[in-house]
């Protein structure tokens, strides 16, 4: 399981590289949107990835991974591309 | 040109096919649109979001009893109408009611439907200013000395929903899983017809889309794409990706 943990208010956006990565594979299944991490959260590193998220990129993760959720690995019937 | 349309079958099958649009602001032509071919004796109503595709055929007034046109066949005028706001759902609402109801026994509720014409009153006071072929284009539906809804039309292309019919072939799938929001659009979808109308389903494998049929006048079928499942962990796959991107195309 991978689960993304995003800051608001960080010191640095290193981790936004990883969670656009991550997303483009569309694997990530929980989301966690607060400042403070639950005791052992970080006990695990194979489990947890952290994710310091800054400004809109954090608006627009929480959107995309809100419509990823909502269809869960639907296939569409017709692609981006053949609807031109 | 136009074609008049019994009231009630128009009003089934638009309610109903609207079901499969939602909003999309990245796809414009997919946006709380109905997709209109208008053959010689009716019209055929499609709409989708690319998860569901429905559509249905409706037959012209005295015209009931020809058979729908074939896949194969060419309308000879096409129009995307967009309906963002439900105001032609909302007229075509108060005819299926009408149709319900003892007024229809006495009087003919008949629309008429016009594609492609231009935009009134024009968004451009002088003729002089517009240039051949680039005026506003619109879809009408009017209730005649009545009223009469005016859409906006997305002057493009709509998919190929053709192709997709005929690439469904049966099959059986050991499992399959529609996700609740498809089988409720579905649920609704059906209703327009009653709350009695019975859903078939025509299965095309475990990651393939199911064909589905219900209602009469007009019947109106339509692809339902199930959850990508992953059948080793008989479970939903994690992602679409995971089963490989050739189960995304029918």
């Amino acid at each position: 399981m991978t689960v993304l943990h995003v800051l608001d208010n960080p010191p640095e956006a290193t981790g936004a590289g990883l969670a656009e990565a991550m997303l483009g594979e569309a694997r990530a299944e929980v989301v966690w949107v607060n400042a403070t991490a639950p005791a052992g959260f970080y006990d695990d590193p194979e489990v947890v990835r952290l994710v310091w998220l800054i400004g809109d990129l954090a608006a627009q993760l929480r959107g995309r991974l809100a419509n990823h959720n909502t269809r869960p690995a639907t296939p569409r019937l017709f692609d981006q591309e053949e609807d031109r | 040109m136009s074609v008049t349309i019994p009231a009630g079958p128009l009003a089934r099958g638009w309610l109903s096919v609207r079901t499969a649009s939602v909003k999309d602001a990245g796809r414009p032509q997919l946006d709380r649109s109905i997709y209109i071919e208008q053959f010689g004796q009716g019209l055929r109503l499609t709409a989708a979001d690319s998860y569901l595709l429905l559509s249905a055929w409706v037959p012209a007034l005295h015209h009931e009893l020809e058979a729908a046109p074939s896949d194969d066949e060419i309308p000879y005028a096409a129009a995307v109408a967009l309906d963002p706001y439900g105001r032609a759902a909302g007229l075509l609402g108060h005819m299926l009611a009408l149709w319900k109801s003892d007024e229809a026994k006495t009087v003919d509720l008949n629309l008429v439907v016009h594609l492609n014409v231009p935009w009134q009153p024009a968004e451009i006071p002088s003729a002089e200013l517009q240039l051949d072929g680039f005026a506003a284009l619109a879809v009408t539906i009017e209730h005649p000395d009545h009223e009469r809804v005016q859409l906006e039309v997305y002057e493009g292309d709509y998919p190929d929903t053709r192709r997709l019919f005929a690439s469904h072939k049966p099959g059986r799938p050991d499992v399959l899983a529609l996700t609740g929001h498809m089988l409720a659009r579905l649920g609704k979808a059906a209703k327009v017809h009653g709350d009695g109308t019975v859903v078939h389903h025509r299965f095309g494998g475990a990651l393939k889309p199911v064909l589905v049929t219900f209602g009469e006048e007009p019947e109106v079928r339509g692809l339902a794409m199930p959850c990508a499942w992953d059948l080793a962990r008989d479970a939903p796959a994690v992602s679409a990706r995971e089963v490989g991107d050739e189960v995304c195309v029918p």
